[in-house]
């Protein structure tokens, strides 16, 4: 019983950091049909300016994460700007700007690992708090993650249900010709939703850093993640983002109660099949 | 006029004749091929294995070459243990640059370059990869690092030592990692212990939480990590975290787990190499200074040994020149190495090459301090398997 | 020509290195209804899309109240007082009935005439109002096709074009749009261009047609002579 309810709140902190990563790329990839990998290493890059500030610069905690959020939000942006508009522009089939995007992925990557080094990097001084609830163990990261999903999740929520630019963004995700025609920028709102999403990635960025510290491939397992979640969830749905993000969250570690560890990554992949066979349109993509 | 000009040629191509033919390295330079990692998620080993086998390089150049003969690193990438590049650079070495010696690292390729080697008389020198299954790939293949048997049978001896009985186990899901595991499954039991828990991680894993957790609800005396860098950090972190108070013993600690871990590492013990300069040893003190003016850093054993690798060819480059061999190939240097199997290492004193290829040397044994610091607390004798 | 609301002149628009539209004129009186004919690929829909500023032109130019708008971004000609109610009932399927309509007027500044345009539309369409609260996509063809007239509606448009209104719709709702169609243009004065298949239902409420034939206009004048089966077969 102790192992279940370990395993319990793991799941739900992992499909915590999950969901998030996926609620900035499925917002990215629904308004725009762009399918952003460049994603991991904007991530990657949030957290590598964060190290930079704390670690560097001597910046507080708190300002260091604000770095890294400028830092992905300006590098998303300059990315929609300088590689992807281009391709939209001249109506370019998707899998072309599909391979743009690996492309982009390749070279930001490579990139880290030239100026940073492929030492993983650590902010020194920084120790997370270790509690325990009866025989379950968590650490203040853990709660970080978790509430930097319920703030930006409801922030997100409330940003597209009463904000003008929100009402474009719903717009655009469900049909981007009509919004065209009623006169809305959709420029402009990829701008926007790139900013956005790659500002929301940065959190766990941030959190991940502290957590395990920075590698220049860590954007690659975030990505990946975050795709499976959006496709698992829907997309152009946030909410199904969030709980495709929980689902592979607690497959991971729920599922793995009676089940050896070595099918771990095995096992996410077997869900995502099966779910993508049973309602091939994401679960909850609407009618 | 003919027979003037017959003559005259017959003269010179005496004269030619009796210099002999060129040595073909003499006033040239001598080639040393590398298959190193120098890119991928472990491109850290290629740069550190290459800075060293750089350092003795220029450090021999220095100092003339050996008689005369210049020395020179070629570098191939693996790309952090891929078999096919390694093959891929290996035929390159060979076809473009003529390479009869190479340092190789990483099981994999080195496992795939085997045949090759011993096709092509090739010798092969490995100071990083340490996968028992290379025992034998080739009769040219040496290594100047201990193999997993002996860091695994070593930190085993010491669980015993100890007096545990119920291990949990933790390995990474790669060629290394799986190698030790194995070994791990063997020995134990031989040891009389029991295995109670078998968990693995995928290499570079960002969640092992799942892992972690069935550890520590196992009810074992000891977990035994078969980890290595950068994971080998994040499991000694992960396990403090989720309250797992048993010892935990593994094979690897680099300072980058050791930045990650920080104080949760304490009290971790583990098995290695053990390049320890501070020993009464000027030719360790040496490479250790130089390459942290060089570098800014302190020189792991990896870097050590593929210093140390050089020298090796460069001994028996010399003894082949001293033999009148002038253009020595694998299988020559290899009949040289046979003929006198004691070298000088960089770890202390002399290593001596056992008939399976491996030199003898002991596995260091550590403790991680409150600090975070390692802390040697003895060698430990494992017998090396034979072939 | 001054009096046109909305002139075009001598538009070319093509893809590439491809003409699909060439050098047409067409011209829209206040409160005029012209109709738009012609055989399927004929340039109809390009020639719509190239007026509302969807897509470039090559050549030619577009004028609005005597103004040069040719190329101008869709939200400007919104502004103008331009609207445009594409093929296939245009709406977005996620969202309520209300948000659609309120996403009509997405432009207008003056958000305090929300309520009353809104009002002005379930007049028009009652059952708009009935099914205010439901999502979109649940609406039948014919209520989608009403919707997104209603949100072409919500911001008084001037002109109001329309890309087969009737398309894939039921003989009595297509009957019904035309009609509502017809409303429009009496009550609030909207001059309506609509491009559209159906002769039977489509010619009675006109009163200007153009043909167009593999890009070019081959007919602009009253609509009773196209009632005759066989001189519509000549033009198509």
């Amino acid at each position: 019983m102790d192992l279940f309810l370990q395993l319990l709140l793991n799941g739900f902190v992992n499909g915590s950091h999950y969901a998030l990563l996926g609620v900035g790329f499925g917002l990215i990839f629904g308004t725009t049909n762009i399918v952003h990998f460049a994603y991991g290493p904007v991530y990657a890059a949030g957290a590598y300016s964060a190290w930079t500030a704390a670690a560097l610069l001597g910046f507080p905690l708190f300002l260091a994460g604000l770095t890294g959020v400028a830092a992905a939000t300006v590098l998303g942006v300059a990315s929609y700007l300088l590689l992807y508009r281009p391709f939209v522009r001249r109506d370019a089939p998707t899998f072309v700007v599909l391979i743009a995007s690996l492309g982009l992925f390749i070279l930001l990557e490579n990139l880290i690992a030239i100026l940073f080094g492929t030492d993983k990097k650590v902010v020194d001084g920084y120790s997370a708090g270790i509690h325990f609830i009866g025989p379950t163990f968590y650490t203040d990261i853990h709660i970080y993650q978790i509430a930097s999903l319920m703030i930006l999740g409801l922030a997100l929520a409330a940003f597209l249900r009463l904000t003008n630019y929100g009402k474009a963004i719903q717009a655009m995700t469900d049909n981007a010709d009509m919004a065209r025609v009623i006169g809305i920028d959709t420029n402009k709102v990829s701008i926007l939703v790139f900013a956005i999403g790659s500002a929301i990635s940065a959190v766990p960025a941030v959190l991940i850093l502290l957590r395990d510290g920075a590698l220049p491939n860590m954007g690659f397992i975030a990505v990946f993640v975050a795709f499976l979640a959006v496709v698992v969830g829907g997309v152009g749905s946030i909410l199904g983002a969030v709980l495709g993000g929980f689902l592979l969250g607690m497959v991971e570690n729920v599922g793995m109660w009676q089940i050896p560890t070595e099918w771990q990554s095995t096992i996410a992949f077997i869900v995502l099949f099966f779910v993508l066979l049973v309602r091939p349109q994401g679960l909850f993509k609407g009618t | 006029m003919r027979r003037f000009l017959g003559l005259t040629f017959c003269a010179i191509s005496f004269a030619a004749m009796a210099v002999g033919p060129a040595r073909a390295a003499e006033g040239e330079t001598f080639k040393i091929g590398a298959l190193l990692g120098m890119t991928g998620a472990s491109s850290y080993y290629g740069t550190v294995m290459s800075r060293g086998a750089q350092i003795a390089i220029d450090e021999i150049n220095a100092d003339g070459g050996i008689d005369g003969t210049k020395l020179e690193l070629l570098i191939e990438d693996h790309k952090g243990g891929n078999a096919q590049a390694g093959v891929a650079g290996m035929n390159r070495l060979i076809n473009i640059h003529d390479i009869k010696a190479v340092l190789t690292s990483f099981s994999p390729p080195t496992l795939a370059v085997a045949p090759i080697a011993t096709e092509k008389k090739i010798f092969m020198i490995n100071g990083g990869g340490f996968s028992a299954k290379m025992i034998g790939a080739s009769p040219y293949l040496f290594h100047n690092r201990s193999l997993a048997t002996d860091f695994t049978r070593g930190i085993l001896l010491r669980a015993k030592e100890h007096g545990f009985e119920k291990m949990a186990m933790i390995s990474v899901k790669t060629d290394a990692g799986e190698n030790v595991r194995e070994i791990a499954h063997q020995f134990w039991p031989e040891l009389g212990g029991a295995i109670v828990a078998d968990e693995s991680v995928a290499y570079g894993a960002a969640n092992m939480d799942t892992q972690i957790a069935k550890l520590r609800t196992s009810g074992a005396d000891f977990i035994f990590a078969a980890i290595f860098r950068p994971d080998a950090g994040t499991f000694l972190k992960r396990s403090k975290e989720f309250g797992i108070t048993v010892p935990r013993l593994g094979i690897e600690y680099t300072p980058d787990d050791q930045k990650l871990a920080g104080e949760a590492a304490a009290g971790f013990e583990f098995t290695t190499d053990y390049f320890h300069p501070t020993d009464d040893n000027p030719w360790a003190q040496a490479f250790y200074g130089k390459y942290k003016e060089l570098f800014n850093e302190e020189p792991d054993y990896y870097a050590a040994n593929y210093y140390e690798g050089v020298y090796v060819i460069a001994e028996l480059v010399r003894r082949a020149f001293e033999a009148g061999i002038d253009n020595p190939d694998g299988a020559q240097l290899t009949e040289l190495l046979w003929k006198e199997p004691t070298f000088k290492s960089v770890y202390g004193g002399d290593m001596v090459f056992q008939e399976n290829g491996v030199a003898q040397k002991r596995v260091g044994l550590f403790e991680v301090q409150a600090d975070s610091e390692k802390k040697f607390l003895k060698f430990i004798e494992t017998t090396v398997p034979g072939k | 020509m001054s009096e046109q609301l909305l002139a075009v002149e001598r538009l070319s628009v093509g893809y590439g290195k491809k003409t699909v539209v060439h050098e047409v004129d067409l011209g829209l009186a206040e409160r005029e209804i012209l109709i738009v004919l012609g055989h399927n690929g004929a340039g109809k829909t390009t020639l719509m899309q190239a007026i509302f500023g969807l897509i470039r032109t090559q050549s030619g130019r577009v004028l609005y109240r005597g103004e040069p708008i040719t190329g101008r971004k869709p939200a400007d000609n919104v502004l103008g007082g331009i609207a445009y109610v594409p093929q296939g009932h245009g709406i977005f399927r996620s969202l309520t009935v209300r948000a659609n309509l309120e996403l009509g007027a997405f432009v207008v500044r003056d958000r305090s005439r929300l309520e009353e345009d809104m009002e002005t539309v379930f007049e028009m369409f009652p059952i708009l109002r009935e099914r205010a609260t439901q999502i979109g996509g649940t609406l039948s063809g014919g209520q989608q096709q009403m919707l997104a007239i209603g949100m072409a509606l919500m911001h008084k448009p001037s002109v109001m074009i329309l890309d087969e209104p009737s398309i894939g719709l039921a003989p009595n709702l297509v009957e019904r749009v035309m009609r509502s169609i017809q409303t429009i243009n009496r009550e609030f004065g909207t001059a309506i261009l609509m491009v559209e298949q159906n002769v039977r239902y489509g010619l009675p409420i006109a009163q200007r047609a153009a043909v167009l034939k593999t890009g070019r206009k081959v007919y602009d004048g009253p609509p009773e002579p196209l009632e005759d089966r066989v001189e519509l077969m000549k033009l198509f």
